[in-house]
């Protein structure tokens, strides 16, 4: 039951990434993209890098591994190359989601955040994903209103439950 | 209720509603009390357009939802002040998050995968106890991140992170 809830958690998450992408990125302008807004990491393209690297280092935790690399390997990626490796880490993650239960949610797992060592359980990796992309979001649509003037916004939890269940 | 909802571990969404109360307080404390009240009520052209509105939003959310969770229909949404008035609004926020923190504490599988109240406008919506709570969580998430970027235009960057990992580990950005 609990793994439900997480896995209902997912699909709005990664429904409004898609959105942010499909309807607020990838219509502007390229060189917009690279625009320094002075503000967190500075571009749209710094920002999305450094969210997916994020989902990347979350999944590579709970499945054990020491986070080495980054799903993002090229110096200057352009918005395609983003969305590429964005798209990959998305896909792992529907395959751990759709191999979640109960009994993994509550595990503990040893994980090492900001170069501490610690034992956590697996929701707390998983939810941190969620807050992360979510404050992330936002951050990416008050780039994007700064630099185009219209971003949208996020639909909330329960206007995409709702509009689940017709 | 199942079997299976009833050995349910809720930790997760305790923890979330900590956190919720906990990272509000943090920014009205170290984000928003240090602002003058024409920084509070500046127009800004993204999110909901002011500091004031945010703070409206968010206090108005967690506090409908905590009726409609709670079983009652809520108020009539209240209208928004044509001044701001933040020492009234953080007595509000503080009283709305003493009624959460009470429900952190209380939650139980029945009571977390329960119907709640319908809406303010009669709309019979049937959503549960445990999708008001995920809404609450994430728009909390969403129009604090649009407050410190607000604060960040009207004044200076608040010097802290928003992070629930940072709250669930303790272990801080330095």
């Amino acid at each position: 039951m609990t793994a439900d809830i997480v896995k209902a958690i997912f699909e709005y998450q990664t429904g409004e990434d898609r959105r942010l992408w499909d309807e607020a990125i990838m219509p502007l302008q390229e060189a917009a993209f690279t625009v320094d807004t002075g503000y967190s990491w500075g571009t749209l393209q710094r920002e999305c890098v450094h969210v997916v690297d994020v989902m990347h280092a979350s999944l590579e935790r709970l499945n054990g591994v020491k986070v080495t690399t980054v799903a993002v390997t090229m110096d200057d990626p352009t918005r395609e190359q983003i969305r590429a490796a964005w798209d990959r880490v998305e896909a792992r993650w529907m395959r751990y989601m759709a191999a979640l239960d109960d009994l993994t949610v509550t595990r503990e797992v040893d994980i090492v955040y900001r170069e501490t060592e610690m034992r956590t359980p697996v929701w707390q990796t998983i939810f941190h994903f969620f807050n992360h992309n979510t404050l992330h979001r936002a951050e990416m649509r008050q780039m994007i209103a700064q630099i185009s003037g219209a971003a949208g916004a996020d639909n909330s939890f329960s206007a995409h439950c709702l509009a689940k269940a017709g | 209720m199942s079997l299976e909802a009833g050995r349910a571990n809720l930790d997760f969404a305790r923890k979330l509603i900590q956190h919720n109360c906990w990272e509000g307080a943090r920014v009205w404390r170290l984000a928003i009390a240090p602002l003058t009240d024409a920084q509070f009520n500046q127009e800004v052209r993204f999110g909901l357009g002011s500091i004031q509105r945010e703070c409206w939003h968010i206090l108005e959310n967690e506090g409908t939802c905590l009726q409609r969770i709670r079983g009652s229909l809520p108020d009539a949404a209240p209208a928004m002040p044509v001044s701001a008035d933040r020492a009234k609004m953080q007595m509000q926020w503080e009283a709305i998050h003493a009624g959460w923190t009470q429900l952190a504490s209380e939650l139980d599988a029945a009571l977390f995968f329960s119907d709640c109240a319908p809406a303010a406008d009669g709309s019979a919506d049937k959503l549960k106890v445990w999708q008001l709570i995920m809404d609450v969580i994430y728009q909390g998430s969403t129009h604090r991140s649009d407050i410190m970027r607000m604060v960040a235009e009207v004044h200076e960057p608040p010097a802290f992170d928003l992070s629930l990992m940072q709250y669930l580990t303790g272990v801080f950005r330095k």
